[in-house]
């Protein structure tokens, strides 16, 4: 269904055109919609303190706002979601990233971490950048 | 890439039985060496107890010739006498179609009859081609002429197919079922064929497939079909295929199948009276609806007649019928217990593990460790981790394929779990023994089978004396099998159980016995047996539970039964009835521990707490972490935890990542994680029953990974070991 001109924040519903005031979406497309052109969570790249929560304790229990940032993160589509390859008992842990289908071939990005936690920070910083566009300016 | 892998033909034995072993070296090893172990401990991560198996003395152990060995898999039906279709005689080939995955771009058959030997190829296929279109295809095994429909079938939407040959023509006709408002009903093709068809005598018919080779018993098939085909003919030639109906052409035919008979079996039967039955290769999902379900039944007994499909699936996997490597007839002194053969070669090593019950009139040992064999069948190759977008967020971790599922990732062909969902999209329901069960190993992630053997280290790090059963045992012979015994004890994760299981257990705690229930989410999904088919589990998951695919609407009653599928909650069976707990939430980041409640101060629990003290953590460590994690069971009296049961200690500091499971949630809303939401959390639970015997429950799949922290010595051990104690004291609770 087509919105009417000069409505983008609205959304059909029981036959008519509701205005919900959200403002515009922005043009597609954008890292905060998905490929269906739904708004996804946005990550404010200012809040480097979320970062910092992560990186000093990658598991367990998270502020409510660097959770909706880890779920953003998580839920990637399926192509180019990032994996770990595991090819010793314990590790080295090369990065990789899956296909388009389950059937498809994983593709190694070239990174390789010593340890898990290593990897997350890491992988969470390319989130970062591909989320924000921005950076993570945290060593 | 694994070197080499292999199975044993069933998991449970006695001493004077024989057990035969199969192994493939997938790197082309020359040779391989085998050692039978006895499997204590098979926790190699730096912080656990170590890796430990024992020596056995076995006339098997020694060095073998490697071979690699085939895989068929994809599912099929065969009838090994087909139709007589006399030198030139014309006739019409047709089926009704459901297919499922035309993305595949490969040719798909319908219904075949084949040749394979010695002129192979002569004979004739209904298929549908790389883009989808219908297509028969008809050979002397030297010329080949084809017709082929200018339009793709729908996916998941019914359509007939009608291939007739008769003088010089072929034709095909594609019928569109219910076609939409812009599409056309019919289309039709014709083309010539300038020679005469092969004279085929009995020629084996398929479905789904096309033959391709017969070695021995072994059948190799190609071309497969993903989809549902219902009522496949072969009859005369139809002067008019634009006008036929399946119903017609089967009045009247040469065979024809008909799917809606003998659901419960691997039968296809011919209802021609020309006797032409058939069997089903590889499984595949019988009890799906048909062309004519429109939601009058959702049970496939009702109305077979509405249940006229068979779903088949290319990646459909029973038995790889791997030739024997070696056969071993276990001695009648070997003590029961958990056994691998371990086969090694250049570069690679894997372990065969089977589970070697007491002899059925010998001693017993005071306490019996259940082997949870349909909890490792449900997750057999599982892949769904690495298939399933909403993992990592679930997990609240990165997804780590290791080397094994690196191999599977690549290896369809060693089938899927009941969590996976086939290539086609639709999901698993049965799972077979009989192949490489790659992730039920030692030396691996701490997860069912490697995470059980922690409780088996801990009995031999203790010395209790211990018999191990298992829950294809346990189905099969029901109380008996634990009346010998004081004290059951589960694994981890017990999560897959039939109704006779849950009726011995009621029977066993009615008669003083003692059960140990040392994991979560167990006695949760419903699982069918089939008598014809030992080592198979068929799980048809219903409209609750925490699952990874939907099965379609009417197809929830196991095709094996016809019992209901699904949650046991569902079942009108909820675990807290017999364990006093039940599954409420899961989680894999972090895991956390217990502290004690005011009812566990109560004196009829005294002994369970003796030597731990009143303000302690309980397994705030452990090779996971903590006590209280993965997925967690409470108490709940509105789902039938008695109510002189007692909540002894409950998990706490649990994080966002662990969510309330999908039946405890009956509306979405904010507020159903562990921050926020109180029931997200363990609970060890104690009650008494019947005449003198005792349930201890503890909620935790981690439990057992925190027994053997400080050298066996912690208060999850002390716990345990005070429970266990007690339970084998012959004085009253």
């Amino acid at each position: 269904m087509k919105s009417p001109a000069g409505s983008d924040g609205a959304f059909y519903l029981m036959g008519r055109w509701i205005d919900h005031g959200v403002p515009s979406l922005p043009p597609f497309p954008s890292a905060n919609l998905d490929a269906q052109g739904n708004r996804m969570y946005e990550i404010d790249p200012t809040r480097l303190d979320l970062a910092e929560e992560f990186r000093k304790k990658p598991y367990g229990r998270h502020s409510a706002e660097l959770q909706r940032v880890l779920n953003r993160m998580r839920t990637e589509p399926f192509e180019g979601h990032y994996v770990l390859l595991r090819d010793g008992r314990f590790g080295p842990y090369r990065l990789g990233q899956l296909g388009a289908s389950p059937s498809d071939p994983i593709t190694p990005t070239g990174h390789v971490f010593q340890s898990v936690r290593e990897a997350e920070w890491a992988v969470f910083k390319l989130r970062w950048k591909k989320l924000t566009g921005q950076e993570l300016a945290l060593a | 890439m694994l070197k080499i892998v292999g199975y044993t033909d069933r998991p449970s034995v006695r001493p004077g039985e024989h057990l035969d072993f199969k192994v493939s070296c997938e790197g082309g090893a020359m040779e391989y060496d085998t050692e039978i172990v006895r499997l204590i401990c098979g926790d190699d991560s730096l912080q656990g107890p170590g890796f430990k198996a024992e020596p056995v003395v076995a006339s098997v152990n020694g060095r073998y010739p490697g071979r690699r060995q085939r895989i068929n898999v994809g599912s099929f039906g065969y009838v090994p006498h087909g139709v007589h279709i006399s030198d030139g005689a014309g006739f019409t080939v047709a089926a009704l179609v459901w297919p499922t995955w035309l993305a595949k771009k490969t040719d798909q058959a319908v219904i075949a009859s084949r040749t394979v030997a010695p002129l192979p190829g002569q004979g004739w296929s209904l298929l549908l081609d790389a883009a989808g279109h219908g297509r028969f295809e008809i050979s002397n095994g030297q010329r080949q002429a084809a017709v082929t429909n200018d339009r793709p079938l729908p996916e998941r939407r019914w359509s007939l197919l009608i291939a007739t040959v008769q003088g010089g023509t072929l034709t095909l006709v594609h019928r569109l079922l219910r076609p939409l408002p812009h599409e056309t009903e019919l289309a039709t093709a014709t083309a010539t064929i300038d020679f005469r068809p092969a004279h085929l005598v009995a020629t084996p018919v398929t479905i789904a497939a096309e033959l391709e080779a017969v070695e021995g018993r072994r059948l190799f098939t190609r071309r497969h079909f993903d989809g549902k085909i219902e009522s496949p003919v072969i009859c005369r030639a139809v002067s008019d295929a634009t006008q036929a109906t399946i119903d017609a052409l089967a009045d009247d035919c040469h065979a024809g199948w008909e799917f809606a008979l003998a659901i419960d079996s691997q039968r296809i039967v011919d209802t021609s009276g020309n006797g032409h039955d058939g069997i089903l290769v590889n499984l595949p999902t019988r009890a799906v609806t048909g062309h004519n379900w429109k939601g009058q039944t959702l049970h496939w007994s009702d109305r077979p007649d509405l249940y006229g499909a068979i779903h088949f699936h290319s990646d459909d996997l029973h038995d790889m019928q791997w030739e024997t490597d070696f056969s071993w007839t276990i001695p009648q002194d070997l003590k029961s217990g958990i056994y691998a053969a371990r086969v090694t070669c250049a570069g690679g090593e894997d372990f065969l593990p089977f589970f070697v019950l007491p002899a059925k009139d010998s001693a017993k040992a005071p306490v019996a460790f259940l082997a949870s064999t349909f909890t490792f069948l449900a997750y057999a190759n599982s892949h769904h981790g690495y298939e399933d977008p909403l993992s990592e967020v679930c997990y609240g971790a990165l997804l780590e394929l290791g080397p094994t599922e690196q191999f599977l990732k690549e290896r369809r062909d060693f089938g899927i779990s009941l969590y996976d969902r086939h290539r086609d999209g639709s999901g698993g329901v049965y799972s077979s023994w009989h192949r490489p069960i790659l992730n039920m190993r030692p030396k691996r992630a701490l997860w069912n089978f490697n995470a059980d053997l922690h409780v088996v280290d801990w009995l031999t790090a203790i010395g209790q004396k211990f018999d191990v059963i298992t829950d294809d045992s346990l189905h099969a012979e029901g109380e008996a099998l634990l009346r010998d015994y004081r004290c059951v004890i589960t694994g981890s994760h017990p999560e897959y159980h039939s109704a006779g299981m849950l009726d011995a257990f009621e029977a066993y705690l009615q008669k003083r016995g003692h059960l140990m229930y040392l994991g979560g989410n167990g006695f949760y999904w419903r699982v069918a047996t089939h008598p014809d088919l030992p080592g198979v589990i068929e799980v048809r998951r219903g409209e609750a539970g925490t699952r990874c695919f939907e099965l379609p609407a009417g197809e929830r009653f196991h095709s094996f039964t016809g019992e209901f599928g699904g949650l046991w909650r569902s079942n009108g069976r909820a675990p807290q009835v017999l364990v006093g707990v039940g599954f409420v939430a899961e989680g894999f980041d972090e895991n956390s521990y217990f502290v004690r409640t005011a009812q566990s101060f109560d004196p009829r629990a005294a002994f369970i707490f003796e030597g731990v003290g009143a303000d302690e953590k309980i397994g705030d460590f452990g090779v996971l972490g903590g006590a209280a994690g993965y997925e967690l069971d409470a108490a709940d009296p509105e789902l039938g935890t008695p109510p002189h049961a007692l909540v002894l200690a409950r998990s706490v500091g649990h994080s966002n990542v662990f969510l309330l499971t999908p039946e405890e949630m009956l509306a979405g809303f904010p507020g159903a994680d562990a921050i926020e939401n109180r029931k997200v959390r363990a609970e060890l639970v104690y009650f008494e029953t019947g005449e003198g015997g005792a349930v201890f429950s503890t909620g935790s799949i981690t439990w057992a990974a925190s027994l053997s922290h400080d050298r066996y010595d912690n208060n999850v051990a002390r716990i345990t070991g005070n429970v266990l104690s007690r339970f084998l004291d012959p004085g009253p609770l």
